[in-house]
């Protein structure tokens, strides 16, 4: 897809429109958390960023996959666009639940089973592009990273059940059913703006890998 | 509020300058391949 696609140009400004209505609600519309105060607003960004991240990594697993099997460039291309932009989604799931639990638990970080999961499943897929470094070989490249891409994504329900296999100061999962419409509402509006986000990001970021390997075909061609 | 306000923020900053460095990224890598193509 075309960089000035316009296709692509609606998407992230369809992302910002909805990224800046739902920050609008979380921020100012719903109401405060009786007991943490406007701290547990933050749970309105954090929680669809874990989402997405997860949703990224999900990808990243299919895309891995698929070039196993099929062998085709273009899934690995796929697959290291939504890796990077899981990680950036991770990244700021890590950062919003530190800025929440300074206030929360009294500390930035604490090497709780969720967080410290997290965390790892962070490394796992900064490695995952590290990876990509090693080697100038297509194949070669596509190949690792597939395989690490599979067992990375193990990690995700690892971290998804951390809460339950251990004893841990972050919250269990929430459900539909455990939390009030306002603020499943107030989720559901800034998952789908950051899944939008994601799209742009990874229709971006793909086109960059498909144009940075046209770019090594000619000079490989050259040498 | 500020705990909120600096979660919030970072979660703009970042999309945005990962948004626009992804564009700019590309922009020069459609450069550089236009120029190899041409030569």
């Amino acid at each position: 897809m075309d960089r000035r696609s316009p296709l692509v140009a609606w998407l992230g400004i369809a992302a910002l429109t909805l990224m800046l209505i739902g920050s609008i609600v979380g921020l100012f519309i719903v109401q405060a958390d009786a007991e943490m105060g406007d701290v547990q607003r933050l749970m309105y960004v954090h929680v669809p960023a874990a989402w997405t991240a997860f949703l990224a990594f999900f990808l990243v697993f299919i895309g891995s996959v698929l070039y196993l099997v099929q062998r085709d460039q273009r899934f690995d291309r796929f697959a290291a666009a939504c890796a990077e932009v899981g990680i950036v989604f991770i990244a700021l799931t890590l950062a919003t639940g530190m800025i929440w639990g300074k206030p929360t638990w009294g500390v930035w970080w604490t090497w709780d089973a969720r967080l410290t999961s997290t965390a790892l499943l962070l490394a796992v897929f900064v490695g995952y592009l590290a990876i990509r470094g090693f080697t100038d070989d297509p194949d070669s490249r596509a190949r690792w990273s597939a395989v690490v891409g599979i067992l990375g994504f193990i990690q995700v329900p690892i971290v998804y059940l951390s809460v339950v296999w251990w004893r841990t100061l972050h919250q269990p999962p929430s459900s539909p059913r455990s939390v009030s419409s306002e603020i499943l509402w107030t989720w559901m509006l800034n998952f789908v703006a950051f899944l939008l986000m994601f799209a742009y990001l990874v229709a971006q970021r793909s086109r960059l890998a498909r144009v940075e390997a046209e770019l090594e075909a000619l000079e490989a061609y050259d040498v | 509020m500020e705990y909120t306000v600096a979660g919030y923020g970072l979660i703009w900053l970042s999309l945005i300058v990962y948004a626009w460095r992804t564009r700019r990224r590309l922009a020069e890598a459609e450069r550089q391949l236009a120029s190899q193509e041409t030569e």
